[in-house]
């Protein structure tokens, strides 16, 4: 999927929703959601094969895959978090944003604690106690 | 993929929009905001299908 597709279709929807904000801003904040999931939905083959490649790099240098699966995990929290919270911006209602913000924040602090046990472990069995 | 969705979400905001001004011109509020209503139900289920088929690709993807 080139970029200039991409770009394409983000102009078009750019416009269609600046047309309609006038009369109908509902269908502007409609046609926002619409575009970014189109655009995103065009990139899942090569987001496929990033995260197929830093498996396959991973798993060369033997690393531990459960770090790479969480980093994974924790990267989908936070585009998700990111995807509603400026589609709430665009509606306008920024109060309702700053918690989708908060949440996601929540949810990766949740989401990385084996590594910080894991870190933690670490460092006790370093430290000459 | 569902490009013609942008055009047709917006081909539905403006005939509502006409329609709205339509039907308030010619004194009926209330059907204006009918057709309003109708034709937001029909964008909202037309983004169901695509809204939830992102959130099941991100969450094999991401494995969320």
């Amino acid at each position: 999927m080139d970029i200039m597709q991409i770009i394409g279709i983000g102009i078009s929807g750019a416009i269609a929703a600046i047309l309609l904000k006038e009369y109908k801003p509902v269908y502007s904040v409609c046609i926002g959601i619409i575009t970014s999931c189109i655009i995103f939905l065009l990139l899942l083959a090569e987001i496929q094969y990033v995260f197929d490649v830093i498996g396959a790099i991973s798993l060369r240098l033997s690393l531990n895959s459960d770090y790479i699966r969480i980093i994974i995990r924790i990267i989908g929290i936070a585009y998700l978090a990111r995807f509603g919270t400026e589609i709430c911006r665009d509606a306008g209602q920024n109060a309702i944003a700053q918690k989708i913000e908060l949440a996601g924040k929540i949810m990766i602090v949740v989401a990385s604690v084996p590594i910080l046990t894991a870190v933690l472990n670490l460092l006790i069995g370093i430290l000459p106690t | 993929m569902g490009v013609e969705l942008i055009f047709k979400i917006a081909g539905i905001g403006i005939v509502v929009s006409v329609l709205n001004q339509l039907l308030i011109r010619s004194g009926r509020e209330e059907q204006a905001l009918m057709t309003t209503l109708a034709g937001l139900i029909v964008v909202l289920l037309m983004m169901l299908n695509e809204i939830s088929y992102l959130f099941q690709t991100i969450k094999t993807i991401f494995n969320l």
